[in-house]
């Protein structure tokens, strides 16, 4: 069984299509820039436009868990493996759920700087974005 | 709209609380309501309100009632779609309910098979997720204990919480359900025990989660002045309050992972009441993870922050110390009630009819229900 797909959205297309370019972005305020995740319509903070706009890919690990049993499928034969919620350099107030690829579970910590990875899962219509450490 | 009177917890029941109860969520429940009503001294007839919370996973108010054998119908029914944060919030809504004249006689009740059937670790089957879980999803990131664990690692990160910490909460627990008959859990468990259980999504092992159960509890409400006639001492709600955030954990925002929906609650709370928390007796504190209690302890204000776990090691949250924490052994060690369990475990002490694991002179309790950054939390009172 495989990992859950993204059931792709008028608001989440612009991630997706990114990630597929190898771009991590993430939707942009036109009037005051803050950064937005989850997508929404408009600006929370402040009620403008918003765009997705390539970030760096560059952040840090603000959290993670060891996860020893696949709770979906997916990730049999990676296990254990680290989930992880990110904090990009460009938004640090967010936190971007994610899991770590490159790294010996037992090793990571939090702080570790990192950087943004694309993959494609199987049967997977579009790429996810993981990351690595930097 | 009549006037306001003055609501109150006339009865509790229950049904056993197993890893496989073999009974459909409907049967459970119409066994515990009716148990409460005996309980209380009323008859199913009396009854014009019922009032639950499910996820998907249990049967609704009409249908209890109909089981129960209300072929009048019932005057006033609550279904909420949600889980354990909204416990304390069903009970107060009923109460209030009760309050004005909404209904006399409120049945509040929850039901499943959290084990048998719909269990909450694991999503079996999903091949497309939306909206915002649409993120977390394809990377197997999907489920309560991943989110509880991802926050407790960051309170790890800020404040040295150890391991070691969290056990001393779940140790805390098991020491009074050895002496719950009730409890599914009633063997000793070590530190050394909790240390080399087998890891779930670390930092959580086997002994950090909640203990998934079946079985259904019931509460009973009506007006003080009814209850002047029936056979149990009456429990008064001193005050309730909730807090909700969209922000969920996995999909960000500036949520503060070393903090949950209690360090709004809590104060709220103990400013509406004039209470403070070396005022209660005993709390029934929501604990679907060790962490939820460890962090709620702290944010109610029972300790200080980062002190949690040596809050539970130098005996504070137990009999003889600052206050009781979970009598019933919570669902860590008694069952997985969603929180409902918490609440009747509240109103037997305060009525001083909890045998051996009684609380002496138990008058006030705080009961909290929920984790992250939703939850809900009231003050009964004998």
């Amino acid at each position: 069984m495989p990992a859950p797909l993204p059931l792709v959205d008028p608001d989440s297309i612009g991630f997706w299509e990114s990630a597929d370019q190898g771009k991590f972005a993430l939707q942009q305020c036109e009037s005051c820039s803050s950064y937005m995740y989850p997508p929404v319509g408009v600006c929370r903070k402040c009620g403008g436009g918003l765009s997705y706009k390539p970030l760096s890919g560059k952040g840090e690990i603000y959290s993670f868990i060891v996860q020893h049993h696949g709770v979906t499928g997916g990730y049999e034969d990676k296990l254990p493996y680290v989930i992880a919620v990110v904090s990009p350099d460009e938004a640090p107030h967010l936190h971007f759920p994610t899991h770590i690829v490159d790294a010996d579970p037992q090793r990571v910590r939090v702080g570790d700087r990192v950087q943004a990875k694309f993959e494609r899962p199987e049967g997977a219509e579009h790429a996810i974005v993981v990351f690595a450490p930097a | 709209m009549p006037q306001s009177r003055e609501a109150v917890v006339v009865g509790i029941g229950r049904t056993d609380f197993s890893r496989n109860s073999g009974r459909t969520t409907l049967v459970m429940a119409q066994a515990a309501a009716r148990a409460a009503l005996d309980d209380a001294g009323l008859a199913t007839r009396d009854v014009d309100g019922l009032a639950t919370f499910q996820v998907g996973d249990s049967s609704n108010a009409p249908d209890v009632g109909h089981a129960l054998g209300l072929d009048e119908g019932i005057r006033y029914s609550l279904n909420i779609a949600g889980g354990g944060d909204e416990a304390s919030f069903v009970v107060a809504e009923a109460m209030r309910a009760v309050a004005n004249g909404v209904c006399d006689v409120c049945i509040v009740y929850r039901s499943l098979n959290s084990r048998s059937g719909k269990r909450f670790g694991r999503m079996d089957g999903a091949s497309y997720i939306g909206g915002s879980q649409q993120f977390p999803a394809p990377h197997g990131y999907v489920v309560p204990p991943q989110w509880f664990a991802m926050a407790a690692r960051r309170h790890m990160h800020e404040y040295g919480t150890a391991r070691e910490d969290l056990g001393a909460a779940a140790i805390n627990n098991r020491r009074h359900a050895e002496k719950n008959p009730h409890a599914i859990m009633r063997s000793p468990l070590t530190i050394e025990q909790y240390l080399a259980a087998r890891p779930i999504c670390e930092p959580f092992h086997l002994y950090d989660c909640a203990l998934e159960a079946d079985g259904a509890v019931a509460l009973v409400i009506t007006t003080m002045e009814r209850a002047r006639d029936l056979k149990q001492k009456p429990i008064r709600i001193l005050g309730h309050e909730a807090y909700r955030n969209g922000s969920n954990l996995i999909a960000d925002s500036s949520t503060d992972f070393t903090r949950m929906y209690s360090a709004k609650v809590g104060p709220r709370l103990w400013d509406s009441t004039g209470l403070k928390p070396r005022d209660m007796d005993f709390a029934c504190l929501y604990d679907c993870f060790t962490y939820t209690l460890l962090c709620t302890t702290e944010d109610y204000g029972f300790c200080e922050k980062g002190e949690g776990g040596d809050f539970y090691r130098s005996g504070r949250g137990t009999y003889g110390g600052d206050v009781v924490i979970n009598p019933h052994g919570g669902l860590l060690s008694e069952a997985y009630i969603h929180g409902l369990n918490h609440h009747y475990e509240a109103a037997l002490q305060l009525r001083g009819d909890a045998g051996e694991r009684q609380v002496k002179d138990a008058k006030l309790a705080l009961v909290s229900a929920g984790g992250l950054v939703s939850g809900s939390a009231l003050v009964f009172a004998a």
